[in-house]
């Protein structure tokens, strides 16, 4: 595999009957946030750290570390998405008004493998097996990379 | 069952994570990792067919004997963030085009 800089992203389009003004709060509104995606700390503000708050899995406390980089209200929000190995990714949200007075609802996640490949390989697998298996196999993971 | 889920699986036995500590040294045959698990021979080569099964090692066969080694690829899973990112925000746009339909305008 090639280690050198490519990153990845996830983009998903939503075509929704609900007007952008709708679709923001939903997007916005620590409440509404908690009932779709997680329970968050999320502020409008631009530069401001936040988290998400995920249920705890195996080797995972189940934070999620955000920055919120840009709002354009009613059109754009951005933050950034990391922690738990998984640095450097960013979420865009982009709303579009359609014809009908839905939204269009893009959603982009981009960033992955922004990081050389091999060291996030490890990196994740040992934040992966913290909980389980301690120190010990993150030496393991070192010696067969 | 998902693939995390079985790697998780097969590291949650100390004695298997100690195999495939062993194993991740070099690739080495039952009879050899025998006297250091400490258990009989049947469970080292069940241990090993958990292992096998949850992709972290892989086996050779040479003459009558079974050669084990790991296989780095096998730890994957665990960070296809990818993966695990399509399927978490499909689902997560479904519980928002839900919960829009319940929001009052």
């Amino acid at each position: 595999m090639n280690a050198n800089a490519e990153t990845k992203s996830i983009s998903m389009e939503l075509d929704l009957p609900h007007a952008p003004a709708k679709v923001w709060r939903a997007l916005t509104d620590p409440a509404l946030l908690a009932k779709w995606l997680m329970s968050t700390t999320m502020e409008p503000v631009v530069g401001k750290a936040f988290t998400f708050k995920a249920p705890s899995g195996p080797g995972w406390d189940g934070t999620v570390q955000c920055e919120m980089k840009e709002i354009v209200p009613e059109k754009l929000l951005r933050y950034t998405w990391g922690g738990a190995g998984l640095d450097g990714t960013v979420v865009t949200w982009t709303l579009s008004p359609t014809d009908s007075g839905g939204t269009l609802l893009r959603l982009e996640h981009s960033g992955f493998g922004a990081d050389k490949s091999q060291a996030r390989y490890y990196e994740g697998a040992k934040w992966g097996w913290q909980s389980m298996a301690g120190d010990k196999l993150g030496r393991v993971l070192a010696e067969i990379s | 069952m998902l693939a995390e889920d079985r790697i998780f699986r097969a590291l949650s036995d100390p004695s298997r994570r100690a195999l495939f500590e062993r194993l991740a040294k070099g690739e080495a045959a039952v009879r050899d990792l025998t006297p250091r698990a400490g258990i009989s021979q049947p469970a080292v080569s069940q241990h090993l067919a958990v292992l096998r099964e949850a992709g972290l090692v892989a086996e050779r066969r040479q003459g009558r004997l079974v050669y084990y080694r790991v296989q780095p690829k096998g730890l994957r899973p665990l960070i296809d963030w990818i993966a695990h990112y399509q399927a978490f925000w499909t689902d997560r746009l479904d519980q928002l085009a839900a919960l829009l339909k319940e929001m009052d305008e």
